[in-house]
Order: structure tokens, then sequence, then C-alpha cells
């Protein structure tokens, strides 16, 4: 189920607050929590809820032996998620592009959010061995954790070491429901409004056109990188609200990307959540930059490539790691010196970085990568109006816009003040909550359209 | 204090407005057809087991919340408002009138686009290529006339909007097909016929908005200015009646390739008392052939939507309409998709019609139609050439249709 649905807005949402806030008692809450939660993910993947049950379980049993200290348990815990992640994400990447063994892959459905939960229960398991956290004697508590709906399925990956008070002892307050609520909304605009309106123009330039020109290739990826952003950033944004209105406080995940001054900015602004799990779980125990040079950059090669991978099970998504990772080095050890000089430049190059890289994690293989960045840098042909208006995307400029100006602090701010005279922001907010519904119920308009001809 | 009560009624407002639109959707009576999308709409269902593992039961519940909202129709509209007028604030001088200039040297396939409510194809250029094609073409109908002295040959073209000058002014250009028309006129010499398509009215009245085909208005003058050139002394049929069926609305072919949906246009068609007929497939008798009087029977079926079909119908390279009058002449009509809309009317007047599409001939079968051998194998009486103006000189990437009709004696063997 995606928040961005009419079944999600008008059917689950409702009850699952009527379920829960029915209860005063925090177990009974709990259970339902969990309940719904299970339901939210079975609803999509009816037949892989089994293995996120199985998941809870296995590391249930197993975290708390690993409080024990018995370390073999944490090996077997790592192991056993790693080897399910791998199984389904990047067994048959693995057989057909790794090792070219040829019609041996296995018709394997990777259930969605499988990366999400898979690390938020790994980190769970070590931080109970690292002696952060205790371990949750509680299956329903530990299952509500792992399954909350709010942050299942697009994450952020919610430490439990942030929430693990919370599940015993939150309150919730009218305050936190309310302001979840519009938290909620923001998100959800940010989805339906904006994202998926810049997948319109990204989609036909990616994947529509065949001969692309210059301008029109710096359209669609500029497109990209904000759809990508307001999707990614929209589902946070509704993953927070959700958990507020709970009574949980997860952590923020963005930090507006876009205007960061270096690619390291880059990366402590963008998928906050993922980027401090790699640093925590692999690069530190790596040895981070407490090692030698060479042992350090390697380091950083490891972790940039898993997190290319852990994107896609694809050679485009390890490269876009890797580019990111040699550029991070790049920066740390030679560019930062020269380019600190000269910030404007640095930000502007550190925009066009950021937008190669969606290229090359958007183009489906390498060769698609070569062509659109070939097009991108290599000047050719040009752009009009009556050309955007032939792909039919030219009345979404609006969109392009509010969605450039949304990735700079500028909407927030003026948002902030209109929040002060506050029912004028609730205002805006009902408006754009009606917006959203009016592109949900335009989404499935389908009328017959003859296709002869 | 405030912020207080201000938090309830915005939680209020939004909470409510959920619940109470969500239990109205599934307590009221549910709307089955849409009209303005040519469809059956979505339900809400009972809960089967197989049907969530497969998530059909899912798909169901979200395509029924969409389906069922109320005013639904209402907000699409506004919505389509919307983006006409963010495309209308940078493209201002957007009229009904105007073309869609598609310049091949950026790269873009010529497609069938449009940015005007009214669709329109891209301009034909009166360029020495084309001037060479219909003059041709016109030469190569002659000489197929010499060949068969004892068969009447006529020509009739079904004009579209982008071959007249309705749009020169607005567009400032000088529409290429009229000198084109000029120079095949001047060397055919059978008689000739073009559709007179000279105010926007005719135009809106004669075509579909969405779909490049005329409507039953347009068909039914064709099939009168036909049958002057063809039988003068006929009579010829009378719409008795306008037919409008439930599903009475489509999206044709200009409303797919945009990918942009332009409204509905209206879709009727009208019954005519036409005498039952057999209709041959490539010689075999078609049992399953839906007649005009069929349509108002039909059920729209989201994958196949008879009504539409019962108008234009998907054509086969060779079809034989028969209605047993042996004491009546044989016609052969040389056509595309637009003679499928006069095709039982016109055959109404012939023992046996037959319908050949050149180029799905060639397609099919992998040789050039062969005109003078069917007309003689045939027993034809009349030929008609009715076909669109792309016939006459068309090409692109996908093909040349202006060669792919090409007459040339024998089949050119």
């Amino acid at each position: 189920m995606l928040f961005s649905s009419l079944t999600f807005l008008l059917a689950f949402l409702p009850i699952t607050l009527i379920l829960y806030f029915s209860f005063n008692n925090r177990t009974y809450r709990n259970v339902i929590l969990l309940i719904t939660s299970l339901f939210f993910y079975a609803w999509g993947e009816p037949k892989t809820i089994f293995l996120m049950i199985l998941t809870i379980i296995v590391n249930y049993f197993l975290a708390i032996q690993v409080e024990k200290n018995k370390k073999t348990y944490l090996y077997v815990s790592i192991l056993f998620n790693i080897g399910l992640l791998f199984f389904f994400k990047y067994f048959n990447f693995f057989i057909k592009d790794v090792l070219f063994i040829k019609n041996s892959t296995i018709n394997i459905v990777l259930p969605i959010g499988i990366s999400f939960y898979i690390f938020q229960i790994m980190s769970y398991v070590i931080d109970v061995h690292r002696k952060k956290v205790k371990a949750q004697k509680n299956i329903i508590y530990l299952g509500a954790y792992v399954s909350m709906f709010p942050q299942l399925i697009a994450g952020p990956i919610v430490r439990y070491e942030t929430i693990a008070s919370e599940l015993i002892e939150r309150k919730e307050t009218f305050e936190d429901f309310s302001n979840g609520l519009r938290r909620f909304i923001i998100g959800l605009s940010k989805k339906i409004i904006i994202a998926n309106n810049m997948a319109i123009i990204a989609d036909k330039i990616f994947w529509d056109i065949k001969d692309l020109s210059t301008p029109i290739a710096w359209l669609g990826a500029i497109a990209y990188s904000l759809q990508i952003y307001y999707d990614f950033s929209g589902y946070s944004d509704m993953a927070i609200g959700l958990g507020k209105m709970f009574g949980f406080n997860f952590d923020e995940n963005f930090n507006y990307p876009y205007i960061a001054k270096t690619v390291t900015d880059f990366w402590r602004r963008w998928h906050i959540s993922l980027s401090s799990w790699f640093k925590d779980y692999v690069y530190i125990p790596l040895g981070g930059s407490r090692v030698s040079l060479k042992r350090s950059i390697i380091n950083l090669l490891i972790v940039w490539s898993l997190t290319g991978l852990w994107h896609g099970a694809s050679y485009n998504f390890i490269v876009w790691g890797l580019f990111y990772g040699i550029i991070l080095i790049l920066e740390k050890y030679i560019l930062n010196k020269f380019l600190s000089k000269f910030p404007i430049t640095h930000r502007i190059l550190t925009l066009i970085t950021i937008i190669v890289g969606w290229v090359i994690f958007n183009t489906y293989d390498l060769n698609h990568t070569l062509y659109y960045l070939s097009n991108m840098f290599v000047y050719n042909g040009t752009i009009s109006l009556n050309m955007l208006n032939n792909l039919g995307i030219l009345y979404l400029w609006p969109y392009f816009i509010l969605a450039i100006l949304g990735s700079t602090p500028i909407i927030k701010l003026l948002l902030d003040k209109l929040n002060k005279i506050g029912f004028l922001y609730d205002l805006y907010l009902l408006l754009i909550l009606g917006i959203c519904f009016m592109f949900l119920i335009n989404s499935s308009y389908n009328p017959f359209i003859y296709f002869r001809f | 204090m405030r912020k207080n009560l201000r938090n309830y009624f915005f939680t209020f407002i939004v909470l409510s407005g959920l619940c109470i639109s969500s239990l109205y959707i599934v307590l009221k009576n549910p709307k089955l057809i849409s009209d303005e999308e040519n469809r059956h709409l979505k339900t809400f269902q009972y809960l089967e087991l197989t049907s969530f593992f497969d998530g059909s039961f899912q798909n169901q519940i979200e395509s029924a919340y969409t389906d069922q909202f109320p005013k639904r129709n209402f907000v699409v509209n506004f919505k389509n408002k919307i983006d006409d007028t963010f495309r209308k604030i940078l493209l201002n001088n957007i009229s009904e009138l105007t073309l869609v200039k598609i310049d091949t040297t950026d790269g873009f396939p010529l497609l069938r686009l449009g940015n005007s409510d009214r669709m329109i194809n891209t301009i034909i250029l009166d360029t020495p290529e084309n001037q060479e094609r219909f003059k041709t073409r016109a030469l190569e109908i002659n000489q197929l006339q010499k060949r068969n002295p004892d068969t009447k040959i006529y020509v009739y073209s079904p004009t579209q909007a982008h071959e007249t000058s309705l749009f020169d002014n607005e567009n400032n250009i000088t529409a290429g097909a009229n000198n084109l028309w000029k120079t095949f006129e001047e060397n055919i010499e059978v008689p000739f016929k073009r559709f007179n398509l000279d105010s926007l009215d005719l135009y809106k009245k004669a075509y579909y908005m969405s779909d490049h085909h005329p409507t039953s208005y347009g068909a039914d003058i064709f099939y009168n200015e036909i049958m002057s050139m063809l039988k003068p002394d006929d009579e010829t049929l009378k719409p008795t009646f306008i037919d409008c069926h439930v599903g009475k609305t489509f999206y044709g072919t200009f409303a797919n390739r945009t990918g942009r949906i332009t409204a509905p246009d209206e879709f009727c068609l009208y019954m005519y008392d036409i005498k039952k007929y057999d209709v041959f497939v490539e010689g075999k008798k078609k049992d399953d052939y839906v007649y005009r009087s069929d349509f108002k029977n039909y059920v729209n079926d989201d994958t196949y939507p008879y009504h539409y079909n019962i108008a234009y119908k998907i054509y086969d390279p060779i079809m034989e309409i028969d209605t047993n009058r042996d004491e009546l002449e044989n016609l052969l009509i040389i056509g595309d998709s637009y003679s499928n809309s006069v095709l039982d009317l016109i055959s109404s007047h012939y023992n046996k019609t037959f319908r050949v599409a050149p180029y799905n001939y060639l397609r099919d079968y992998g040789e050039m139609f062969n005109y003078d051998k069917f007309i003689k194998e045939n027993d034809i009486d009349t030929v008609l050439f009715m076909y669109t103006v792309e016939n006459y000189y068309y090409k692109d990437i996908y093909g040349d249709r202006y060669e792919q009709n090409a007459i040339i004696e024998n089949g050119g063997k």
C-alpha cells in the first residue's frame, strides 16, 4: 500500500487511527500498531509478509542471546539478514551479471522495503551487541518497531535507540498529532504534486526520445534529480509526520541537499539515515579514517560500492556508488584545498556532479549512461516551447519552477511566516491536500483510447 | 488556548473529511458506467483469498475508490483546464486553428500530434517531390482506366482539415495541399470529387475532435457525394435515427498519439434501413461480422469496445460485401479506414462490393496489389478510389504509403 493512494488516505489511515486511539493501554496500542503495520505490508506484499515475520522472530531470539555476550549469535544474525537480502535482491544479479552463468536465474520477487527493514533490524542487533540498547524482550514491541508502517516501505532507517523509550512510554499529544498531520500533508504534496509531475518529464526524456538534444537532456536530468528528491523526501516527511501522530519522533532524513556546498556536504543532507547507517556499521568498523591513507581510501570505496549496491542490483548502481566514492575521496584529499577558495564555483560543480550522479543512477545500463551523458556534455540540438509541447510536458512548467524553489529553504521560510498567522497556513495545507486528491483522482482517469493507426 | 483551537479545528476538518468521503464512497449506490471514459467503472468487491494473494483485490479496491469518487468528472475536467491554462501561458498564440509544426531537422519523427483542441495533422508541403507524386498517381489511375475501358473509375477524396486553407492566416502559411490537388485535378481524366471542407463549423461537425475519422454526419456527406458521382439517378439512403449508445464517448487516435487526453467525442451512429448482406474476408464468410444495426445491442467492453469498431472496423486487406442482387453491378473500392464509414451504405447500391486496402495487401501478402487482375477476375464494373491524402504522397521512417499504393500494370508481373 502506498501513502499516496486513496486506499491509504480514506480507509487504512482513518481505521488505524480509530483503532489505535480507542485504547489507552500502551501494550494494546503497540499491538494495534503491529497488526495494522503487518496488514499494511501484507496489502502490498501478501506473499512475503511471512518473510518479514520470520525476520522479526529470528532476530528477536538472536538479539536476546547476543545480549548475553554470545557473539556467535551476532554473526548468525548478520549472516541470516544479509543472506536474506542477498537471496531476494542480489541472487539473480550475481548469477547472471557477476558469474555470467546463463539460464540459471530463478523467479524471485523482490519484497518491497526489504532493504529498509533488514538494515533496521541489523542495526538493532548490532546495537544490542554494542550495549547501546537493551534487547527488547517483548516480541510485540520489537515487531512494532521493525514493521511500523510509517517508515517500513521507504525509510527513514530508524535506529532502535531512537525510539526504544518511545515504544514503552511515549506520549501522544494532540499538538504532536496535529503537527504530524501537517507534516504528513506536506510530504504527500511533495510526492503527488511535485515528484509525480517531475517523473512525467524525466520518464518522457529518459525513455521516449530517440534523438536527444543537449538542452532536453539537461532538462531530463534536472527533472529526475527533482523527482527523486521530492519522492524520497516526501516519503520521509510522511513517515516522520505519521510517526509523530503515533507519538514517535523520527530523525530528519533530508536537509535541502541541493544547496550543499560540497559533495561531502550533500551526503550529510541526503538520505541521512542511510549514510549514517553505513558510517556506523561499515565504515567505522573497517577503521574509518583512523587508519592509513591507503586503507582509508579503500574503506571509502567499499562503503560507497555497498551504498550503490544497496540501491539496486545492477552495475549502474555500483558505478553510481563508486562515482561518489571517488568524488568524495578527491574532494577530501585534493579538491577542497583548491575549491574552497571559490565557493560559488564549488557549489555549481557540486550540483553538476549530483545531477550527473542521478543520470548514472537512472539510466538502465552503462551504454545508456554514456549515451545520455554524451548528449549532455557534447552540445547538439535545440529546445523550443513547441518541442516541449509536442513531448506533452510543456504544461508542467509551474511544477518545475516550484520544484526548484522548493529544493531551497525559500518556500519553507515563506511557509514559516505563514504559520505565524496560523489559520492561513492551515488553509494552505487544506488547499494542497485538495490538490493532492485532484491528482490522485485524475491519475486513474482511464478513458478508452483507440489504438488503431 | 488559541493554538489548541487551531489544532482541533484543523485536525477535525482533515480527519472528518477523510472519514466522511470514505463512508460516502463505500455506502453510496455505485456508478457502473462512465460515459466520459467509455468504460465500466470499478466497484467494491468482497474479499477473496486468492484475489488478495494475487493482488487483484487490492487493485480493485484502489480503483473502486478512485472510480466512485464523487464529482470525479468535474475534478478531471478542472485539472485539464488547469493544464491547458499553464500551456497557453507559454504558448499564448494557441487558438483552435493553430497547427503544430514539426521540424524534422530536430529529429522528432512525424507523428500525429497537436496542441490545439481540434487535432490536425502535420502540414502537407508543396514540394517538387509531392507535386510529382500527385501527378503520377493521377496518371496511374488514367492508365488503369485505359487498360480497363469497360470499367468506370472514379476518385473521391475525403478532405481533412490540414489540407485546406482554413488555418493559413492563423499560422501564417499557405497550405500545400491545395496546390497539390490542383496538380492532380489537372492531370486526372476520370471523374474526381473532393469533399468541400470550407469552414471550421463544417469541420467540427464532419470530423471527430480526438480522431481523424469522420462522424456519422461527415460519413453521410461522403456517401451522398460519392453516390452523386457513381449513380446520380439512385436514391440514397436516409438516416432513420441516430443511436448514441451507452458508453457513448470515445478518445480517438489523436488522443492516443498526443498522450494528452483531450475531451472525449460523443460517439453516435446514424442508422439506415440497409438490407442484410453477407461479408467475406479473403474468400471466407465472416460469421462474427458486426453490422451497424447491432450497434445498440453491444455491451461496452473494456478490452474491445465494439461500438467504435462497428463504425470503423479493423479492415482486412480484401473484404467483400455481397447483397445477393445479381441484377446490380460489382464495385471495387480502393480505400483506407475512411471507406469503413460508408462501406455498407455504398454497397447497398451494388451486388458485390469489394474493398481493398493496397498497403495492407502488400503488408500481408508481400506483393503489390494487382488491380487489373482483380478487376477482370471479379467482374468489376466500377472502381472507386476513396482514401485520404496521405496515400497520395506520404512517407516516413515507417514506410512509404504512396509507393505501397502504386498502381502498376498487372501488379508489376
